[in-house]
């Protein structure tokens, strides 16, 4: 009987203390309290990569980071279940590929020796049912947490494929128990116009990450917290160089 | 003063079928096409387009000359973006790739959406650029009529925000030192 009411109790504080953590875990990182960080001039980075549309997009953000991130990493689903339709489809098979090149391209275009790719099992396939994709998700967390303990990122860039979740959820963790300060980015693409994607939906509520950047106004009305991407450029920031114009430069590039 | 025709990687037979209707031709000499371009993709034409304008052939990749229009077609290229450029206006499926690509070479643009797709998100971004006026948006049914409308040599210029914000908003998040 003792016992008993030693489990109940001991439950009942655990869940108390695992909630707390999560609560004090969101307020650490809402998008709306000042934020009072300590200065440092290095820090780590690490990249989810998805398919075609989603890698170019990330890659279009990355190129404006400069050497103040100075470790990278980019994480990227493996593809080793190739479904005979997509051998036969050879356009979507070459296409991560190149962009995976094309990243480490990026890389050594910067002189850059201290990135490196690693790959995580996915966690949907597209069309994959949700029930099963739960099991697969698991697999795939397990192994996040296992990478991300390895790298311990400062700050986490997520801009859409499901992979994003478990990595997400692995830096989360580390964040939650203190071990290690993660900035998450989650950068919704611009297709999405009218609803958020699932993996940005499940963040958004969860309130796991940072700031959720989205693209197109009607999105931001339906999802308060999340942050405009044209209201930053009319943020005054603290520093100078952030009210320059864009150059065409920077339009070009795309 | 060519017209490029892309479907991307997708099956989309509607869409170089209606290009090549008479009426579409016909529109699309009114309003100054000399040749068309057309990327198929793995669709293939109806035979009334096959016998009317290629006289009975066709393979992976061919030219014709229909009434003083030039056309060549082929099904993939490694890079379309030459094409791209070199064209005076596109039409092309609503893919969210093709988009961007296009509206960022400030071009004259038709999409035309895939009836067929059940819940096609991906024209969710054509229909939101087409409200906004930076191309025109429509079906293979009305693609005919819509080359002729006046709005397409009048379209808005798009430029898809630059990341240079978010970057230094990110790195203001993480704590790093403006230097």
């Amino acid at each position: 009987m003792f016992f008993f009411f030693f489990v109940v109790v001991a439950v009942l504080l655990f869940g108390v203390l695992c909630l707390t953590a999560f609560m004090a875990f969101q307020v650490r990182h809402s998008n709306h309290s000042a934020k009072i960080k300590p200065k440092r001039e290095k820090a780590s980075l690490c990249a989810v990569l998805g398919s075609g549309g989603h890698t170019t997009e990330m890659l279009d953000l990355i190129k404006h980071f400069g050497d103040e991130f100075d470790e990278r990493t980019y994480i990227i689903a493996d593809t080793d279940t190739i479904s005979e339709e997509k051998v036969r489809d050879i356009m979507s098979v070459l296409c991560p590929i190149v962009l995976l090149f094309k990243a480490v391209a990026h890389e050594k275009s910067r002189n850059n020796e201290k990135f490196c790719i690693e790959r995580i099992p996915r966690s949907r396939e597209v069309g994959q049912s949700y029930i099963t994709s739960i099991a697969s998700t698991f697999h795939a967390t397990v192994f996040a947490v296992k990478l991300i303990y390895r790298i311990r990122p400062d700050l986490v860039l997520l801009n859409g494929p499901g992979t994003c979740i478990p990595v997400a959820l692995a830096a989360a963790f580390f964040d939650i128990i203190r071990l290690h300060d993660t900035v998450i980015i989650y950068e919704e693409s611009i297709c999405r116009v009218r609803k958020l994607s699932l993996s940005g939906a499940i963040l958004y509520y969860l309130g796991m990450v940072d700031c959720l950047i989205v693209q197109w106004p009607g999105l931001k009305k339906l999802y308060p917290r999340a942050t405009y991407i044209h209201d930053l450029e009319f943020k005054p920031t603290s520093a100078s160089e952030s009210n320059s114009p864009i150059t065409s430069d920077d339009k070009k590039s795309i | 003063m060519t017209c490029f025709v892309t479907v991307g990687t997708t099956l989309f037979e509607d869409l170089i079928n209606k290009v090549l209707s008479e009426e579409s031709l016909r529109n699309l000499k009114k309003i100054g096409v000399k040749k068309i371009r057309l990327q198929i993709g793995k669709g293939n034409f109806e035979n009334e387009v096959v016998h009317r304008v290629f006289k009975g052939v066709t393979s992976d990749e061919g030219y014709t000359n229909v009434e003083g229009l030039e056309i060549d077609y082929y099904r993939f290229k490694p890079s379309i973006s030459e094409d791209m450029a070199e064209a005076f206006i596109v039409i092309g499926h609503a893919g969210a790739g093709t988009c961007l690509e296009v509206l960022a070479l400030h071009l004259p643009f038709i999409t035309v959406t895939n009836e067929k797709l059940m819940d096609n998100h991906q024209a969710e971004l054509a229909v939101q650029l087409s409200d906004e006026g930076y191309l025109l948006h429509c079906t293979p049914s009305t693609l005919a009529e819509t080359i002729v409308k006046e709005d397409l040599f009048s379209l808005r210029q798009f430029s898809a925000p630059s990341k240079k914000f978010v970057a230094e908003h990110i790195k203001q998040l993480v704590g790093i030192k403006n230097v």
